[in-house]
């Protein structure tokens, strides 16, 4: 029964084992992908004539559509085997973690909004019900009053000024703010953990001179750093990421030192060490995967504060070239219009608080799962 | 510890001229003369060099820096021109009106913030929990210059248009225009009047931190054993969370308050920004577009100072609080 | 709890802290050697007049006129904005003559003037009763004073063009008596313009200063003491500005202004500047964003008055890079920009369309002059097909004879107004086969780029504020081809004719041919393509009476300004 079920839809099986978020999720995810291929047929089958953006989009919907219903039936096939769905998976301390990841609802559904944005961002060609800069108004014999319309059936969110269908412009501004966060939380946590585990395994004079340099660009003001090289130089995203990138990483690296420094004089080092084993071996096998559970929890609380960092720099009138959606962006362009338009300032607004929402959740799950006793430090 | 902080303190003073060398470079070396800003149409290129040498622009990198530095070791900023008076004035005039807000806004912060914690810790797992922590998430996750718009449209606009409310908060700036000739009191009460929105913008969004921070900790305590014991004792709840529970949950709270320390300055700026707040933040970005690299350099010290400032005093609040940390370290 | 009680009272104390410091006015303890004595000197003059300033009816009230950027200040330096330029002509100095409604000359500080039979004097004969704000009586020494500090380049004056054809340094002025001055020049055309944006400076108190310490001198911008109808009484730096009425203005310019106060503030964000009128925290909303008028406009109790100003808004093309030197090329992009679609779509239509540098507020405007190069995309196409720029490799964009597309950069710096034409001129020239590039600079970086003896740049968009005088040499003579202004770069001999000539006729009916003449060479030569001249827009509380807003300036009527006694409102 559970397997003819997961084989004519996905998700369906675990609905009727009774886990209504798991399965109901990728049901839902499912029959939204359906659709969307159904409905957008036209632009599915154009994008086989695409650039690279299409193709990605394309694959993402096929690899989504199969991977899915492929998880609800290996999941439905086994649950028959052995009658129960648990008993998978190493119970090693990511495991575990992710066993009491699942307990926390609140962290499930940050989950989820984060994978529909990220899904959203990589599907933005046949999500996107217009061009991003498609200007309606401007066209050869436009209408000049569909500038800054208010929401409709046509345009959900309205349009801005240049009569660009903000929906549209939130679903390709997300590539930038979601990679951005992405990109320069991956940079700064690769360049924190490498250095601060340098620091905590070496020590003297190595570790002086990291902290020294992790305590230098800790004195700087973040926020003016940040505006000085993203004002006065030629921005380009680019830019705007190592710029993010490398003023974050000293947290992460003190973090990094001081666990290394703990787990240090824990047994399981000793013993690697009377084994004969290389200190890089040691430090890359033995020690950094014991601290990645801290790591990223980090890592993921830091991608929201860098999303409302670049919106904070956007705001300003700085960051990603003009013309560019990106959401900070899109709402310092709208709030000269806050009074007569709110819609302009406020959807990109909240597209903002709801990825910044969705990422802190899962952080605050990660860390309960995780590291109970990790605490969180000041945001800025 | 005191002299464990004290030394860490006078390193930080190499260290924080380092990072204003940095931006010194920085900011000269970005493209563009700094004199063409003030170009008008039909200036002629020799006032263009006067300009340019009242603004100390006409010597090599390297003399100007050596220049700047030797000013500044002994206590001179420079002067401003844009503002066209010394910078040690220009940051007078706008250090008060950062502080006064921050401050305030702190204060209120860690208020609220502690109490929600605590009330959030001791009611762990209720529905009352699983509110405030969604409130909470919610404005932490905020960002700042969006709350600040939304309140401008809420309590100023729609409150006196739409809902006829007898007052509205004034949206802008530090006080009314003239009131320098009102009573002490009511120019005391205008104040606080212009304190509200802004105030309450920056409460908001950072009182969601503390209160996350407190109910950790909180948790942690509560979960001891000598919390456990307390009541085997039966002693009453209010009085174990009170006497035992607060005493300890709150001492990780005093780093919190080094972390946040720094923010007395460098954390309004985009706030300042909407609510044209003439303190340092604006001061800072009018400064760095308007590369006016002497407020910049004396800004980024005094902001840097500030972090430095902020873990001696989270070393030394903590040494007070918890004596065996003063202990174990003396 | 102990402890936030504490804190509690150290915030009190530092606002009560700062309620206290205020009284003494942020000029204390600033510059202390000039500013406090002469601060201290203008106190106990408008002391003598308390008890005989006129009261009731109009006299009285407080006006606030909010803008988004802060003043320089009085000093010569300052004039380059046009916040402080206002400032100084219209309320804290005076200039010699100011303009009518008509803008003809009329009398201020001066009551009459001469120029000689030959155009090569000019002599004013100056009020006698105008004081300082200290006390001390303007007088002819000023004005020469004036002049010879502001045709020095290290005063750093940005107008030194207005002087020109005036004898050089000394030659040029000359005290007849204390209240007659003479100068002496070449003939020229405009020989008034000048004097109306000229502020007069106090010589009694800046004499002394080596002109190259004028920019740096705390007179400027923390302590201006003038003469004009409202005096300083203090200034927050990037906060506000605050004067008050000068009881000592001469009763035949209109005597003491109604106005008691009148406070300058400084609001960054244009949005808070709205909410500010509309919840009547602001009296005046200095150059509305065209949106904002609009929202304003359906309010009760405001106004917006919108005037033509004279200010021009372009695109400069470099005529120094290949693809931009074929004049083809530089006509077909005119032709290719829709400008009243961008006038309506960027301005809400509140703006004429140009082409050429005279403003429509100048007599030598020619409205005819508007349509000519009308949208016309037809003709933009085979334009650029002449100038052998086609398509041909069918990606939209027209390539030339070795493949290379025509891709244009336009720079400009941070600006909603210019972002968004930018935005739609690259849209309206993609459908001609034109890449254009807009990109954003940092303000300094910008104006580097486009003044520079590189001239790395291609488009680049400027606006200018032109005044009433008009020499646009700088701009397109052969003379001034590597000056700072050249943007264009372009050399053209009938072009330099009429611009050498211009300068010389003085009447107006006689130089109209040459001004007719001179634009249609440019609409030829197409070295800029103009945009518009937008009019600008002030929102204005009604309670405020008798405002008027023309293209002489926003506070040019200032004196006039009066709120009816049941409108005034204590802070």
């Amino acid at each position: 029964m559970g397997r003819r079920a997961g084989f004519l839809l996905p998700g369906l099986p675990q609905l009727l084992r009774g886990r209504v978020l798991g399965g109901g999720f990728a049901l839902f995810l499912w029959l939204g992908l359906l659709t969307l291929a159904v409905t957008r047929f036209d632009r599915v089958r154009g994008a086989l004539l695409g650039d690279l953006d299409d193709w990605i989009a394309l694959l993402t919907l096929a690899m989504v559509l199969g991977g899915v219903w492929l998880w609800s039936f290996r999941a439905g096939r086994r649950s028959m085997v052995t009658g129960r769905g648990s008993g998978e998976g190493s119970p090693g301390a990511l495991g575990q973690g992710w066993r009491a990841f699942r307990r926390n609802r609140m962290a499930l559904l940050g989950l989820g909004t984060i994978c529909l944005f990220y899904l959203a961002m990589l599907l933005t060609p046949f999500l996107a019900p217009f061009e991003p800069e498609f200007r309606e108004a401007y066209e050869v014999g436009g209408d000049m009053t569909r500038r800054l319309a208010a929401p409709s059936s046509v345009h959900l969110m309205g349009t801005d000024e240049f009569s660009q269908d903000i929906l549209s412009r939130i679903l390709y501004g997300s590539r930038i703010s979601l990679t951005i966060g992405l990109l320069a939380v991956g940079i700064s946590v690769t360049l924190g953990t490498f250095l601060g585990a340098i620091a905590g395994y070496w020590g003297g004079l190595v570790d002086t001179a990291i902290m020294r340099l992790v305590d230098m660009v800790m004195a700087f003001p973040r926020l003016v750093l940040l505006i000085v090289i993203v004002a006065l130089f030629p921005t380009t995203i680019f830019i705007v990421i190592v710029a993010l990138a490398f003023t974050q990483w000293p947290s992460t690296a003190r973090m990094v030192r001081g666990e290394i420094l703990a787990l240090k004089e824990r047994e399981f080092c000793e013993a690697a060490r009377a084994l004969g084993f290389s200190r890089g071996r040691i430090l890359f096998r033995h020690l950094l995967p014991n601290a990645l559970g801290p790591l990223i929890v980090v890592a993921t609380l830091g991608i929201g504060n860098t999303i409302v960092l670049e919106a904070g720099l956007s705001f300003l009138g700085l960051g990603v070239q003009a013309g560019t959606p990106s959401w900070g962006s899109m709402v310092s362009d709208g709030r000269d219009y806050l009074m007569d338009a709110w819609w302009v300032a406020t959807f990109p607004g909240f597209a903002i608080v709801l990825a910044v929402l969705a990422f802190n959740l899962v952080g605050d799950g990660l860390r309960d799962a995780l590291d109970p006793r990790q605490s969180e430090g000041a945001r800025r | 510890m005191l002299s464990f902080s004290l030394r860490r303190t006078l390193l930080a003073i190499p260290l924080l001229l380092g990072v204003a060398t940095l931006v010194f470079f920085v900011l000269s070396l970005a493209p563009g003369d700094a004199a063409s800003i003030y170009l008008r149409p039909g200036m002629t290129p020799e006032t263009l060099e006067h300009i340019r040498r009242s603004m100390g622009l006409d010597d090599p990198l390297l003399i100007r820096y050596g220049r700047w530095l030797l000013a500044f070791l002994q206590g001179d900023f420079g002067y401003s021109h844009f503002y066209q008076m010394p910078v040690r004035d220009r940051i007078l005039a706008a250090l008060p009106n950062t502080l006064i807000l921050a401050s305030g806004a702190l204060f209120f912060a860690f208020l609220i913030g502690i109490l929600v914690g605590v009330l959030q810790a001791v009611k762990e797992g209720s529905f009352l929990d699983s509110v405030l922590s969604g409130v909470t998430l919610f404005f932490y996750s905020m960002p700042s210059f969006w709350l600040a718009l939304m309140l401008i449209l809420f309590f100023s606009l729609s409150a006196m248009k739409l809902w006829n409310w007898p007052f509205s908060f004034p949206v802008s700036g530090i006080q009314s225009p003239g009131a320098d000739l009102l009573a002490p009191w009511d120019q005391f009460r205008d104040r606080i009047h212009h304190l509200v929105l802004p105030t309450l913008t920056l409460t908001l969004i950072l009182a969601g931190g503390v209160a996350r921070y407190v109910r950790t900790s909180m948790l942690d305590v509560i979960r001891q054993d000598y919390i456990r014991t307390a009541r085997a004792k039966g002693l009453p709840e209010t009085r174990v969370i009170m006497k035992h529970g607060l005493r300890n949950g709150l001492i990780p709270v005093v780093t919190l308050f080094g972390v946040y320390f720094p923010f007395l300055l460098s954390g309004t700026v985009l706030i300042e920004y909407v609510f044209a707040w003439p303190g340092m933040g604006q001061l800072m970005v009018e400064s760095i577009l308007r590369k006016d690299l002497p407020v910049v350099l004396a800004g980024t010290f005094l902001f840097g100072g500030m972090v430095v400032l902020g873990n001696l005093l989270a070393d030394l609040l903590y040494g007070v609080v918890d004596p065996r940390i003063r202990q174990s370290d003396g | 709890m102990r402890r936030s009680l504490s804190l509690l009272s150290l915030v009190a104390l530092s606002i009560t802290a700062c309620v206290g410091e205020s009284g003494d006015g942020p000029g204390a303890g600033l510059g202390d050697t000039f500013c406090g004595p002469a601060l201290a000197r203008v106190d106990s003059f408008m002391a003598t007049f308390a008890g005989e300033e006129p009261t009731g009816g109009r006299y009285g009230g407080m006006v606030v006129v909010g803008t988004v950027a802060d003043m320089h200040g009085m000093s010569p330096r300052a004039a380059g904005d046009v916040g402080s330029a206002q400032h100084q002509q219209f309320v804290n100095l005076m200039t010699l003559i100011e303009a009518d409604e008509s803008f003809d000359p009329m009398p201020y500080l001066a009551t009459s003037w001469e120029v000689s039979e030959d155009r090569t004097e000019l002599t004013f004969r100056l009020r006698e009763d105008v004081y300082w704000h200290d006390g001390e009586l303007t007088t002819a020494q000023d004005v020469a004073f004036t002049y010879l500090t502001v045709i020095n380049p290290a005063s750093e004056y940005p107008n030194p063009g207005f002087f020109q054809h005036y004898l050089p340094g000394e030659e040029g002025v000359e005290v007849v008596d204390s209240f007659t001055v003479k100068f002496h020049f070449q003939p020229h055309a405009d020989i008034l313009e000048s004097w109306r944006g000229l502020a007069i400076l106090p010589h009694h108190l800046l004499g002394d200063v080596p002109t190259e310490e004028l920019s740096t001198h705390p007179y400027g911008a923390v302590c201006p003491v003038g003469n004009g109808p409202f005096r300083f009484v203090s200034r927050a730096p990037g906060e506000s500005w605050t004067f008050q009425a000068n009881p000592a203005f001469p009763e035949a310019l209109g005597g003491r202004p109604y106005l008691d106060r009148y406070v300058y503030r400084v609001i960054p964000t244009q949005t808070t500047l709205l909410a500010e009128l509309i919840t009547k925290g602001v009296d005046v909303y200095v150059q509305m964003l065209p949106n904002h008028a609009a929202t304003a406009r359906e309010e009760t109790g405001l106004t917006v008055l919108s005037f033509p100003y004279p200010a021009i808004f372009f695109v400069a093309w470099n005529s120094r890079v290949p693809e931009l030197s074929d004049v083809r090329v530089r006509r077909a992009l005119t032709l290719g920009t829709n400008r009243r679609q961008i006038i309506e779509g960027v301005q809400g239509g509140e703006a004429v369309l140009l082409n050429s540098g005279v403003p429509p507020v100048h007599w030598a405007f020619d409205p005819s002059l508007g349509d000519s190069l009308p949208y016309d995309p037809e003709q933009a196409r085979s334009l650029l097909i002449a100038a052998g720029w086609v398509d041909r490799d069918e990606d939209g964009i027209r390539e030339n004879l070795d493949g290379e597309p025509l891709v244009i950069e336009l720079i400009y710096n941070q600006n909603r107004e210019r972002q968004q034409v930018g935005e739609i001129m690259r849209v309206q020239l993609r459908d001609i086969g034109v890449e254009l590039r807009p990109r954003v600079m940092e303000f300094g970086a910008y104006m580097s780029q486009i003044t520079s003896e590189e001239r790395d740049f291609e488009g680049a968009f400027v606006t200018f504020e032109t005044g009433f005088r008009l020499d646009d040499r700088d701009l397109f003579h052969s003379d001034a081809v590597d000056g700072l202004w050249a943007f264009a770069g372009i050399m053209d001999p009938e072009l330099d004719r009429y611009l050498d000539t211009l300068q010389l006729i003085p009447d107006r009916v006689e130089a109209l041919p040459v001004w007719r003449a001179y634009q249609n060479r440019l609409l030829q030569l197409q070295p800029y393509t103009f945009l518009y001249s937008a009019l600008r827009r002030d929102g204005v509380n009604e309670r405020l009476q008798d405002v008027v807003m023309d293209p002489r300036g926003d506070w040019a009527t200032i004196r006039q300004w009066w709120i009816a006694p049941q409108d005034r409102k204590t802070p």
